[in-house]
């Protein structure tokens, strides 16, 4: 039934694979088709849901205000900006003391560097704090849809499989493998350490 | 050949009256028209297959909507008898399924034929129309049906008995062994008129589904623990209800059927694709408070949310304040939304009404108070009971409980590293 009302899901993805998400595409030419980000383990993203760290903000706005905030995860590092557009979450990443547990609502968005490098960043929808459990069990979750994403990635009958193949040349066993990383952390009781956030700016 | 024979020929094919067919024919004949002709013309009309001869034998795996009109040998199923209105008339009409060794096909008979679970039936030039997209057939007056003696082993079972977790809408000539849970009487406004009628909740071992009884069973009492045979399935906002009429049996059984209290767990993705369900846990994460949560002001007529004290059906009311909250609840397989009554939405933010309007006087904002609960909500992962229903208004679920998700995520860790090391190309 068409008529039915459906809101897009909110993909979870480790941060390695969200900023490896660097393919973005519409699926219809109406202007407000919404716009999906390919998840390199053969899914698309029109909203994601991440829980981590907040490590550092920052306003790297010339005229008016533009926060970036990194958040970081068991397996890298996601960049989220907000400006006027997103005043709730601007004022979230001005206010917040880090580090702190976060949890983020946001699209994934794209942009090339003059270098030519396609850098994925976070646009938030909202931005609260959460208590250490909630980042666990996000771990988990991220963890569980990451390897069943991977036990479905066949080109054969997964068109977004079978596009992951075309734009990206990723071998999907290694989300898999820091997926599993991801887990090991928790049980070895490491959750409350946060990795060393990336070079990567 | 005559054309008493051929009327002979063409009665008993069609199922039809001889006298009838051989006025028809000779009719025709006097209008000059080939009796070939005449033949096929009568096959039309009464038959509805504009073929020249006969339906052959189809394998009922074979029929189609498109099939037009068959002959098929098999076993009846279940048969269950519903009253239907059609054209102003009320009719009785017997519907089940019919099955031979290649598939299993549902039946409409408008007519008495007798048929009985177990009956192995030829059921000759048999209309197949679709319904919901899928073949059904249709025994009427055309439609030649006998009894057979020979058996037909078919890999289905015969009867109508299921577990509530089975039942599926578009079920007919069901039987269940339920303890009624929740029984209550009322008066609606039906196609006679006003009418009295039973509602309530049914449970099995299996799971717990709701109910109508649209012609009272005074046997149909709260903690009573009875069989009731042939129900039907419908479907109402995209939850299977068991509806009860005039032809359902109900007796008391002499033994307890034991209610499955448990609401079944779903991923947010299977239940939404299911289109709806009955008593169902869904476990996610609140991801976004939607608008209309909060402070919300309700038609003391009809109960609607109003906007400025203006409702859609009374018009400019003196309106009523309350609380609740619509809750957008995501796992990454899909999305609904939680609705959640005052009860509840008092005790997510941790005072009453009163208190909720003295905040919103203070600020002077009613939308504090939905902020705060947004505050208290948003990121976290909660399990949500309710009825989960799939319409033009989207994926709600209408919630009986609501808490706090406060498992170890270490265990759910160590579970998980355990299923993901068994599988192939697993952590060696």
């Amino acid at each position: 039934m068409s008529s039915i009302p459906t809101r897009e899901v909110a993909r979870r993805a480790f941060a390695t694979e969200f900023n490896d998400a660097g393919y973005t595409f519409k699926e219809s030419d109406d202007d407000r088709a919404p716009l999906y980000a390919l998840l390199p383990t053969g899914a698309r993203a029109n909203r994601v849901f991440v829980v981590g760290t907040l490590m550092e903000t920052e306003d790297v706005g010339d005229e008016s205000e533009y926060w970036r905030g990194r958040i970081v995860d068991p397996t890298g590092t996601f960049f989220t900006y907000a400006g006027q557009y997103q005043p709730e979450a601007a004022a979230a990443l001005r206010e917040l003391e880090t580090p702190t547990f976060v949890a983020i609502v946001g699209k994934p968005r794209t942009y090339e560097t003059d270098e030519g490098d396609v850098r994925v960043s976070l646009r938030p929808e909202s931005i609260t704090v959460v208590d250490q459990a909630t980042r666990d069990r996000w771990v988990v979750e991220t963890a569980e849809r990451t390897i069943e994403r991977i036990g479905a990635f066949d080109p054969e009958t997964s068109e977004y499989a079978m596009m992951a193949g075309e734009q990206y040349d990723l071998p999907v066993e290694t989300y898999r493998d820091q997926a599993i990383a991801a887990l090991e952390s928790l049980e070895d009781g490491e959750s409350a350490e946060a990795p060393t956030a990336d070079a990567a700016d | 050949m005559e054309l008493d024979d051929h009327a002979e020929e063409l009665a008993s094919d069609l199922g039809v009256d001889r006298a009838e067919v051989l006025e028809d024919l000779e009719r025709l004949v006097q209008y000059s028209v080939p009796v070939d002709e005449a033949r096929s013309s009568l096959r039309r009309k009464y038959g509805g297959d504009g073929g020249g001869s006969e339906p052959t034998a189809t394998d009922i795996a074979d029929v189609t909507p498109d099939s037009g009109n068959v002959t098929v040998t098999g076993r009846v199923l279940t048969v269950g008898k519903r009253s239907i209105r059609y054209d102003g008339e009320d009719q009785v009409i017997r519907e089940g399924e019919l099955a031979d060794g290649t598939g299993v096909i549902d039946f409409t008979a408008w007519q008495e034929f007798g048929l009985a679970e177990g009956d192995i039936v030829r059921a000759g030039n048999a209309g197949v129309r679709e319904w919901e997209g899928e073949a059904e057939l249709n025994l009427g007056e055309s439609t030649t049906l006998a009894f057979e003696d020979e058996p037909l082993d078919v890999p289905y079972e015969v009867g109508g008995d299921r577990a509530l977790a089975d039942l599926a809408p578009g079920d007919r000539g069901r039987n269940v062994d339920v303890r009624v849970m929740e029984v209550e009487s009322k008066v609606i406004d039906g196609r006679d008129g006003e009418t009295e009628i039973l509602s309530g909740v049914l449970a099995d071992e299996s799971t717990r589904l709701p109910f109508t009884d649209w012609d009272p069973h005074p046997e149909l009492q709260e903690g009573g623990s009875v069989r009731i045979e042939d129900v039907y399935v419908r479907e109402f906002r995209g939850v299977p209800s068991v509806n009860v009429s005039e032809f359902s049996l109900v007796a008391p059984l002499d033994r307890e059927v034991a209610a499955n209290e448990e609401a079944r767990r779903l991923p947010i993705g299977e239940a939404v694709d299911g289109g709806g369900a009955f008593d169902v846990e869904l476990v996610g994460n609140v991801i976004e408070v939607r608008d209309g949560s909060g402070l919300i002001q309700r038609c003391p007529d009809c109960g609607r949310v109003v906007q400025n004290g203006q409702c859609r059906s009374h018009g400019q009311v003196d309106a009523e304040d309350d609380m609740r909250v619509k809750a957008i609840l995501d796992d990454g397989t899909g999305t609904a939304t939680a609705v959640l009554d005052r009860e509840m939405t008092e005790a997510i933010y941790g005072g009453t009404l009163e208190d909720a309007l003295e905040a919103a006087r203070d600020a002077m904002d009613r939308e504090v108070v939905a902020e705060d609960i947004a505050a208290d909500l948003v990121g976290r992962e909660f399990r949500v009971r309710g009825t989960l229903s799939v319409d033009e208004y989207g994926a709600n679920l209408d919630a009986t409980a609501f808490e706090a998700v406060d498992d170890d995520p270490t265990e759910r860790a160590r579970a998980l590293l355990q299923s993901a090391a068994g599988e192939p190309g697993g952590e060696a």
